[in-house]
């Protein structure tokens, strides 16, 4: 239950909210229109209707700040994040107070609750219902006494009660909409997230076949080529002559050194191999990763890899571990990619491992991106160790 | 930021992100849902404004019967949100309609002149009409919905004037509510169509992934067994006297077969799935062998080394050592070439025999082995003894307990 009230659908499925400018960026549009509307058609009743052109900008403006503040490579949108937004809402409230005031509109168009009620809704994929509790709150408080000052100056429509009740109750019910929003968002995708992500995929006889076929094609045909003939051709003579035993020792040496380059890699330079990409891993902590932080993070470099544009430059990461038993992971994208389309070109999968690891970091200015793989969370693809030649 | 390593912070094997179909009908549904709450939070909240208004323009003395209009109508809607049925749903559309006109024309009778400037009042249920959509999966269906609640609301507000006699505005509330969660509606199936072409089949990535580190998974096991086998074959090779023994040829061609038809590669549980450092007890044994052969000691192997057997690392490591300090012994004290290595042991215990010709040496003063190696292989609950007398040689026992036995097969099997 205290989970419920304090997750955020967000945080819970960062990509279903991968939204770019559409979801938050409609709403600060859609106060804008509405504003905008309803100014212009309550213009002869206003008292100062360009004033209220600013609060329609500031309230607006609110919601193209949560937009820009939940781009998926920030940091994620807090309490503290919020803060400025209900300051431009509340901003917004104010001025429009002022604009309205001894006004002869009536309340019930009165633009600014509503306004003020879709910076809620704005919020509430980035908030816990709690969170928008609290925003809500403050905002249908706000919005109730602007409307009882502002309205309450022509009591021939409605009594000074019922303008505040109309003007509060326009806000609470962005307030009440987001909240049973948010509730119901989380609550159905924990529902749908028990023991999704916890079984492992099954390989299938299918993928073992295609995979040892590759195995054998490759790694073992190459090392059979050079020594089974030979120890066939020992084994047949039953005699072993000095130049045999000198051929062995070379053989031994090359084949010791093959060994030691296929079973030295880890996972992650294995991906190195096929690209621009360089693995510091000295302790093969990359081993240590789940098959959940494999993909997101296999997904992550080969987008960065593949993506138009980044034909030069390279990928540097780098493993080490940590005094709690935890592995830091820093990744240098030396990509010459413009940001925008960096952004979306990675944007997907930096959302897909921020699913599985935990502390992920993206300073996009130095193309750094860091996160930690906890000590008890890798289990690795399921092999075990393996002697090392 | 601390996510905790997924969502729930449960321990995650995959990728937790919900298929995007699903994901989609999560959040239409919690929009149709959001929108079941405002139409009650609404009616409710024109409970007071009703009160307020009609007491101050003196009727509150006929207040009661929109009231209870009014609580019937949240109560409708209510049960209609809490218990989804078809039928629940008729009972909606149907009271819904009627209390909403029955609302409208009770507050109008009171005081006509409500109807205009108060209309904010009198559309209240009609606006909440506007919401009565189901538990809709898609937003265009929600959207559908939406367009079909606002004709409901109409109809409601038509049924008004029809009773009344005379042409109503149903207001503004209605159409407000209807392009906000129509507007909600547009917008997610847009970042709905968005999505599917700018989300990456997380599915396939991961099923590639999985393929990708069984081939790195495949690759240590086909390494290990070439290490086991045909490495240690040449390295038998190495030091191999002239003439090879019917036992070592017939490991040579199994081992050769065994890299030629790789069908343990599929077989999960086969014996290379033994800790790669019991399998290096027999690899490490003859590396050393090889090595002594170099620095001018012929070693000659016997006895029975064909299985792989599980015991400590640090047993492993002493065994090694008193190996080792028992060859470099022979080298430097006992004056003589060759000495033998004799492997072998019962089923509960792994014994290695150096045994040399040389001259011998008083055990009483010392035993030239590692004590720490001794007191490991102790601690392992094995032993260590050496028997020597001057001008007759030495020998050096070395025995360990081990646990499971995986004896290789004779036919395409490690050996």
């Amino acid at each position: 239950m205290n989970r419920l009230l304090r997750t955020s659908p967000q945080s819970l499925d960062p990509l279903s909210w991968y939204s770019r400018p559409l979801f938050a960026g409609s709403f600060g549009a859609l106060i804008l229109f509405y504003g905008l509307a309803s100014v212009t058609s309550t213009w002869r009743d206003a008292a100062a209707p360009l004033l209220d052109i600013v609060a329609v900008a500031l309230v607006a403006a609110a919601s193209f700040l949560v937009q820009v503040r939940t781009g998926p490579f920030r940091r994620p949108f807090g309490s503290l994040s919020a803060i400025p937004v209900l300051a431009l809402a509340i901003a917004g409230l104010v001025v429009s107070t002022c604009a309205n005031y001894s006004a002869t509109t009536l309340v019930q168009y009165w633009w600014a609750p509503a306004g003020v009620a879709i910076v809620i809704a704005t919020l509430a994929p980035h908030s816990s219902v709690l969170q928008v509790l609290v925003y809500g709150g403050v905002l249908s408080v706000a919005s109730g006494v602007a409307g009882g000052i502002a309205f309450s100056t022509d009591v021939t429509v409605w009594p000074p009660v019922s303008a505040a009740v109309i003007a509060m109750g326009t806000t609470l019910i962005g307030l009440v909409a987001s909240a049973v929003f948010i509730v119901t968002v989380v609550a159905r995708t924990r529902e749908l997230f028990v023991d999704a992500g916890t079984v492992p995929e099954r390989v299938d006889g299918a993928l073992a076949d295609e995979t040892a076929l590759i195995v054998e094609r490759h790694l073992l045909a190459r090392l059979g080529a050079r020594v089974a003939p030979f120890l066939e051709q020992i084994a047949d003579a039953g005699v072993v002559t000095d130049d045999d035993r000198a051929l062995a020792g070379q053989l031994a040496r090359r084949l010791r050194s093959d060994l030691k380059e296929s079973v030295n890699r880890s996972w992650l330079e294995s991906v190195a191999a096929h690209g621009r990409m360089f693995v510091v891993d000295p302790d093969h902590r990359a081993d240590r990763m789940n098959s959940a932080q494999r993909a997101a993070l296999r997904g992550l470099l080969t987008a960065a890899l593949r993506s138009p544009g980044a034909d030069a430059g390279s990928l540097f990461i780098e493993l080490r571990g940590q005094p709690d038993g935890s592995t830091a992971v820093a990744l240098s994208l030396d990509l010459d990619l413009p940001e925008g389309r960096r952004s979306t070109m990675l944007a997907p999968y930096y959302l897909a491992l921020q699913t599985t690891v935990d502390d992920l970091d993206w300073d996009t200015r130095r193309g750094l991106l860091t996160f930690a793989v906890r000590r008890d969370e890798g289990t690795g693809s399921g092999s075990g160790p393996h002697p090392r030649p | 930021m601390a996510n905790g390593g997924g969502p729930g912070g449960e321990r995650r094997t995959r990728i937790a992100v919900l298929p995007r179909e699903i994901a989609s009908e999560v959040v239409t549904a919690s929009v149709a849902r959001s929108g079941w709450a405002v139409s009650i939070l609404v009616s409710i909240l024109d409970i007071p404004v009703l009160v307020d208004v009609l007491v101050a323009r003196g009727h509150g003395d006929r207040i009661l019967p929109p009231l209870l209009c009014l609580i019937a109508f949240t109560a409708v809607v209510v049960v209609a949100g809490l218990r989804r049925t078809l039928l629940t749903r008729v009972v909606h559309l149907v009271l819904g309609v009627a209390l909403a006109t029955a609302f409208f024309v009770l507050v109008y009778r009171i005081d006509p002149g409500l109807d205009g400037d108060n209309t904010f009042l009198l559309n209240r249920p009609a606006f909440a009409l506007v919401l009565l959509a189901p538990a809709v999966a898609r937003p265009l269906a929600g959207l559908a919905w939406a367009t079909i609640g606002l004709g409901v609301s109409f109809a409601s507000t038509g049924l008004a004037a029809v009773v009344l006699g005379q042409p109503l505005w149903p207001g503004w509330g209605p159409v407000t509510g209807w392009a906000v969660y129509a507007s909600a509606y547009v917008i997610l199936s847009v970042v709905r169509a968005s999505q599917a072409s700018r989300i990456p089949d997380l599915e396939r990535l991961e099923h590639e992934t999985r393929r990708v580190a069984l081939e790195h998974e495949f690759e240590q096991r086909a390494a290990a067994m070439v290490h086991d086998t045909v490495l240690g074959d040449l390295t038998a090779v190495m030091s191999a006297p002239d003439e090879l023994d019917e036992r070592t040829r017939q490991r040579f061609r199994a081992d050769v077969d065994t890299l030629r038809r790789p069908t343990w590669l599929r077989e999960p549980g086969h014996a290379l799935d033994v800790d790669g450092d019991d399998s290096a007890v027999r690899n490490g044994t003859v590396a050393l062998v090889s090595e002594m052969q170099w620095r001018g000691l012929t070693v000659e192997v016997t006895g029975t080394n064909d299985e792989v057997v599980r015991m400590p690392p640090a047993a492993r490591e002493a065994i090694h050592a008193l190996l080792r300090a028992a060859f470099d012994n022979v080298l430097a004290h006992a004056q003589v070439a060759s000495a033998e290595l004799v492997v072998g042991g019962a089923a509960s215990e792994l014994t290695y025999m150096v045994i040399d010709q040389g001259v011998g040496f008083d055990t009483a003063t010392t035993t030239g082995l590692p004590a720490a190696a001794v007191t490991a292989i102790e601690a392992s609950g094995g032993s260590v003894r050496v028997w020597s007398r001057v001008g007759a040689g030495t020998s050096v026992l070395v025995s360990v307990p081990v646990g499971a036995r995986v004896p290789h097969e004779v036919d395409g099997a490690p050996s």
